[in-house]
């Protein structure tokens, strides 16, 4: 500790000795500041964190990868047992939208009710994840047109895509509400959406679009 | 700091200085460690959530679309022929080319560039047999079928009645293949099992004997695809051990009873003179088909051939 001055009036001499031992006093504070600063950051550097690409958040780049490969893997899945065709091929030719939907022409509230309907029920529904579906098509003109088979809203920024193309062919039967074929061909009809863009026994290619993003 | 002045006793505090000096340094490097640390482990993570933006992924899925549709095609191209190779090899083309168009025009919006076209088509004869004994057209029990061959594909026989069917050893029906240049026969059986009443197929390939049985009624045996009542036949392997082209018979065809088809890789004319629709009937068909395809994008110049053969099995 500080040591008091001997006496009064010392002069030079005993002002020096006192300066010694005050600086004795400002190491200590000087190295308990020292030591604050340090461990303030050491908590800091620990503390600090990044916002990378696989922090958790709705607009995680890792999720995103996540719906989209699930995307992928319904549309692959469909194509394969034919469920995308015959969801394409869903068609009440009378009412000329997909069958059991409103006035709108596609599906709002819930999915088809088919068995890619219930692909994406079962992948994205009961994970909060919301979808629309879109068939691409050539119409009559050559040009590139579009229909909303499934429409739940707008797209939020982080939306993904995935997409697969299904030919038609002139002799494709067209499905009623129950999802079985009946005796009308899709070139047989001319109430089907999409016109036969072929002179060949292809009637048209449909791409159809999944856009999938989270809720 | 304390003690930057000198010392009231004149002592110079050079050590301090120093000190200090050092001190900055290493938290300079310090900080800089913990930056380049920071910047690898977010570099890191964006490699490993960067997606495929080179179009491989869409290359593959466009490739299993095409397949799908030009197997499609193939086929519809049977049923709307006009019976002859002209038209068949025209319906396959125009469908390729009909594909091609619109799909290229959907994919370009997306920066890709994908083209189609036949490569090639082979040839082949479609035999086949409605209803009744396995026979030839001019009534023979053994027959040749086709002569040197190297393909069969789409080989499948319905047995009408398992009560038709002979028994083992009692003039057995049998499926023969039968090397041109020597070698081990291929041979099947379809008989009858008089104590249990299954439908037994016996296969006899690379010398050795094996076989499958059944107890449905009305099996379908799928000779290509190796199955007997749709279910795996691990003995059968069409053809197995067979070297070369070969000469496929039938020996015994009355031992049996119900339809049969399948398509073999050679001309109608080579091997019937003119197309017949008798009993069994032979008419052309294409044995296979080849496609090219090209997929660009701009990163990305995938090409591949994809092979139409339904029913195809490599023996």
């Amino acid at each position: 500790m500080v040591t008091p001055p001997a006496a009064r009036g010392r002069g030079a001499q005993s002002s020096g000795h006192f300066d010694r031992d005050e600086s004795g006093q400002a190491h200590t504070l000087e190295g308990v500041v020292a030591a604050l600063i340090l461990l303030s950051a050491v908590i800091f550097a620990l503390e600090m964190t990044a916002v990378t690409p696989l922090s958790a958040s709705t607009s995680s780049q890792h999720l995103e990868n996540q719906q989209e490969a699930t995307a992928r893997g319904v549309l692959a899945s469909a194509a394969e047992t034919d469920a995308l065709e015959r969801a394409v091929l869903f068609w009440n030719t009378s009412a000329e939208r997909f069958w059991n939907t409103s006035g709108l022409g596609y599906y709002a509230s819930g999915p088809p009710p088919n068995e890619l309907g219930r692909m994406l029920n079962r992948s994205f529904d009961s994970r909060g994840i919301a979808y629309n579906v879109f068939v691409v098509y050539q119409d009559d003109e050559g040009e590139r047109d579009s229909r909303r088979l499934i429409y739940q809203g707008r797209p939020s920024d982080n939306a993904v895509s995935a997409a697969r193309s299904v030919t038609l062919f002139d002799n494709d039967p067209l499905y009623d509400h129950e999802s079985v074929a009946t005796g009308t061909t899709v070139s047989a009809t001319g109430d089907y959406f999409a016109p036969d863009a072929s002179p060949g026994s292809v009637y048209n290619v449909v791409r159809v679009e999944v856009v999938v993003w989270r809720i | 700091m304390a003690d930057l002045r000198p010392l009231s006793d004149g002592r110079p505090t050079d050590s301090r200085a120093q000190l200090i000096l050092v001190t900055g340094f290493v938290i300079a490097v310090v900080l800089i460690a913990l930056a380049l640390v920071m910047n690898s482990a977010i570099y890191t993570e964006n490699l490993a959530t960067r997606s495929d933006s080179s179009g491989a992924t869409e290359a593959a899925a466009y490739q299993r679309a095409v397949e799908s549709a030009a197997l499609d095609a193939f086929e519809y191209a049977h049923v709307v022929n006009d019976s002859g190779y002209v038209g068949l090899n025209r319906n396959v083309t125009d469908a390729i080319a009909g594909i091609d168009a619109i799909s290229t025009r959907q994919e370009a919006t997306h920066g890709h560039v994908p083209n189609l076209s036949v490569a090639a088509t082979v040839n082949g004869t479609a035999i086949s047999d409605d209803a009744g004994v396995f026979d030839s057209q001019s009534n023979a029990d053994n027959w040749t079928v086709a002569t040197d061959i190297s393909g069969v594909r789409a080989f499948t026989i319905h047995v009408d009645d398992r009560t038709d069917l002979n028994q083992s050893g009692n003039r057995e029906f049998r499926v023969v293949a039968d090397p041109v240049s020597g070698g081990d026969r291929w041979t099947m059986n379809v008989t009858r099992n008089a104590t249990t009443n299954e439908v037994v197929v016996g296969v006899n390939a690379t010398g050795s004997y094996d076989e499958c049985r059944r107890s449905s009624l009305k099996p379908w045996i799928n000779v290509t695809a190796g199955t007997v009542g749709s279910e795996p036949c691990d003995a059968m392997t069409f053809a197995e051990g067979v070297t070369g082209p070969y000469t496929l018979r039938i020996r015994n065809g009355s031992g049996i009873e119900g339809s049969y088809s399948l398509v073999v890789n050679d001309n109608v004319s080579v091997l019937y003179g003119t197309a017949g629709f008798g009993d069994p009937s032979d008419e052309p068909a294409l044995y296979n088909m080849t496609v090219n395809m090209v997929y660009r994008t701009a990163e990305l110049d995938y090409r591949t051939e994809i092979e139409i053969a339904p029913g195809d099995h490599d023996g």
